[in-house]
């Protein structure tokens, strides 16, 4: 399933958040967004899923315009990781999981037993099958994470859309969930993903699109970042981007100068 | 999913239910109690007095049920409201369905009307508070919960503020005893007339939430979370306060005002059973009804004269609701 912005403006009263912002992720890309705070991240990402209508230009899903679409085609279509998920009442992870098949089910159905079967394997498919039980404000903030990407699955969307998964969680549920999210885009699934680390943008995505004041100021292959003037430009501040290659791997790191 | 709860939320209230009939200035064994009842389906010898039968269907059994469905209807609009809102300190009065009923009320006995007519004024104020709530919420679309609860503490203020103006007015003699024993709560005098005018608006609305149950669950997510698995937020809440203010108002109708229960019953109930709202929808109607049934036996047995159950229903829940929220600091903490 591919993502193509055309065109996107969006403003709050006089205060123009997003200018003109046109791009296509791939069926079956990575794309990370880049942009500091207040570029306008947020807000793209909330016009993408629909919550927020563009004053001008439309997002097309395989070709149809998302405003054609019902919420219900809209959530078969993507399916949204948030920063992290604060659920007032705690459900089970099972049950958290299971919430995801709601786009598939009329308001008055409930999920059945094939569906709970289906929310079990995708756990375990991710490795948390013995979170099953548990429940979801007792678990860790990585381990929650994952919770949402079961649930993203069990919906059945082609797209992911991730805002800033990783910035609640330590180092190593960082990678996790950027590894796990990157599984999912070779099995065919697109991926955006907005992050405040360019080291994760660079290792992990296909594309970036660096968002500054409202406008996109570089939309294309990751290699183009590896200069360092596009993230000095973004962040305003001057960067140097090194490549290095550890144990046959290749990383690019990136250094304030 | 702890099923098993259910079954034995259904005992209990069985339960309470003969035990209520036992008690009481005439009291009815549960032998003699179950073959009264049954009689009317079954070919049974009556050996019992015309003086039991018609304490029975006439006295015991309507109030006994107006209590289970109030019971029921109050726990049940505190669930779904502090589901819809996200915060399980949310009550059934937070759009103000209580004070505007409790206005109406006060209208109807000012004005001298036929008593009969008083819960349909109540019923009418109850719902128009709610109306007015919504209403305010719709200007604030980008938040509408926020809107919602303000647009409640305010309807609720000018309401309570009427009712204490007619308060004032009102003759000391006569017409403000009649309006604050309203305003306490109580089951009293509540017969089969009471239950017909509350039944089918109750039962009424608690369909289309048995229905929506599973739904209400992910209304309990935050909104764009709600709305990324493609749940019409805002129908879903629509409906969902339709019910519970139709639950609400209908109780305030002929009871007047009974505190705590609505938010004390769904607590426990979610402490029983976890969260999911297929669980806890009937066990807290099945625990709320038995919880109101206990405590209204109580209010016409302990003293010659009755007790308001709204002052026993606060003396019980607000000291339980502390330690509930003691209980739940000392566990977040540790």
């Amino acid at each position: 399933m591919s993502l193509e912005a055309k065109g996107i403006s969006f403003s709050y009263g006089d205060h123009t958040v997003l200018d003109d912002i046109s791009f296509t992720a791939e069926d079956g890309s990575f794309t990370a967004l880049l942009g500091r705070n207040g570029s306008g991240k947020t807000t793209l990402m909330r016009v993408l899923l629909g919550f927020l209508r563009p004053k001008s230009g439309d997002v097309f899903i395989s070709g149809k315009s998302l405003r054609e679409m019902g919420i219900k085609e809209r959530a078969r279509n993507i399916a949204y990781i948030p920063q992290q998920t604060e659920m007032v009442y705690s459900y089970t992870v099972l049950d958290a999981v299971l919430m995801g098949i709601s786009p598939a089910l009329s308001i008055f159905e409930r999920p059945k037993e094939k569906e709970r079967q289906l929310a079990r394997k995708t756990l375990e498919e991710l490795g948390i099958g013995e979170l099953a039980g548990r429940y979801i404000n007792k678990i860790s903030g990585g381990e929650r994470q994952l919770v949402m990407i079961a649930r993203a699955i069990v919906q059945n969307a082609g797209i992911l859309l991730l805002d800033e998964p990783t910035s609640s969680l330590d180092y190593s549920n960082q990678i996790l969930v950027l590894e796990t999210a990157k599984r999912l885009c070779e099995k065919g699934y697109t991926v955006i993903l907005s992050t405040h680390n360019p080291e994760h943008a660079l290792a992990y995505a296909s594309s970036i699109i660096a968002l500054s004041s409202s406008r996109i100021i570089y939309n294309g292959p990751a290699e183009g970042l590896r200069d360092g003037n596009v993230l000095s430009d973004l962040y305003e501040r001057p960067l140097a981007v090194q490549e290095i290659e550890i144990s046959g791997k290749k990383r690019c790191i990136c250094v304030p100068l | 999913m702890r099923r098993w709860i259910i079954p034995l939320l259904i005992l209990l209230y069985i339960a309470v239910f003969i035990l209520s009939f036992a008690l009481g200035r005439f009291p009815v064994t549960p032998y003699e109690l179950m073959k009264i009842l049954f009689s009317r389906i079954l070919p049974i010898e009556a050996d019992w007095t015309r003086q039991a039968e018609s304490v029975v269907f006439n006295i015991r059994l309507p109030r006994i049920l107006v209590a289970s469905l109030i019971g029921a209807g109050l726990s049940l609009s505190g669930l779904v409201f502090q589901m819809i809102f996200r915060n399980p300190m949310v009550s059934p009065d937070v759009l103000g369905t209580t004070s505007g009923a409790g206005f109406g009320a006060a209208i109807a006995l000012l004005l001298h009307l036929p008593s009969p007519s008083i819960p349909y004024f109540a019923f009418f104020f109850g719902l128009l508070a709610v109306f007015l709530v919504w209403l305010i919420g719709s200007r604030v679309p980008n938040n509408q919960i926020l809107g919602l609860i303000l647009g409640g503490i305010m309807i609720s203020a000018i309401f309570e503020s009427g009712t204490s103006f007619i308060k004032l007015v009102a003759d000391p003699n006569d017409e403000l005893p009649a309006i604050t024993y309203f305003l306490m709560g109580s089951l009293a005098g509540c017969g089969n007339a009471e239950l017909k005018t509350i039944a089918i608006p109750m039962v009424v609305s608690a369909i289309p939430l048995l229905l929506l149950s599973w739904h209400l669950n992910l209304l309990s997510l935050p909104e764009e979370e709600a709305r990324s698995l493609g749940v019409n937020t805002k129908a879903v809440r629509a409906i969902a306060i339709a019910s519970a203010s139709l639950l609400t108002a209908s109780s305030v109708a002929v009871a007047g005002m009974i505190g705590w229960v609505g938010l004390v019953i769904p607590h426990i109930t979610r402490m029983m059973t976890g969260p999911d709202s297929r669980l806890t929808i009937p066990s807290s109607a099945l625990l709320g009804a038995a919880f109101l049934t206990a405590v209204d036996t109580v209010a016409r047995t302990v003293s010659y004269q009755e007790i308001p159950i709204g002052i026993l229903t606060s003396f019980i829940g607000a000291p339980f609701f502390l330690y509930l929220i003691i209980r739940e600091g000392r566990r977040n903490v540790a």
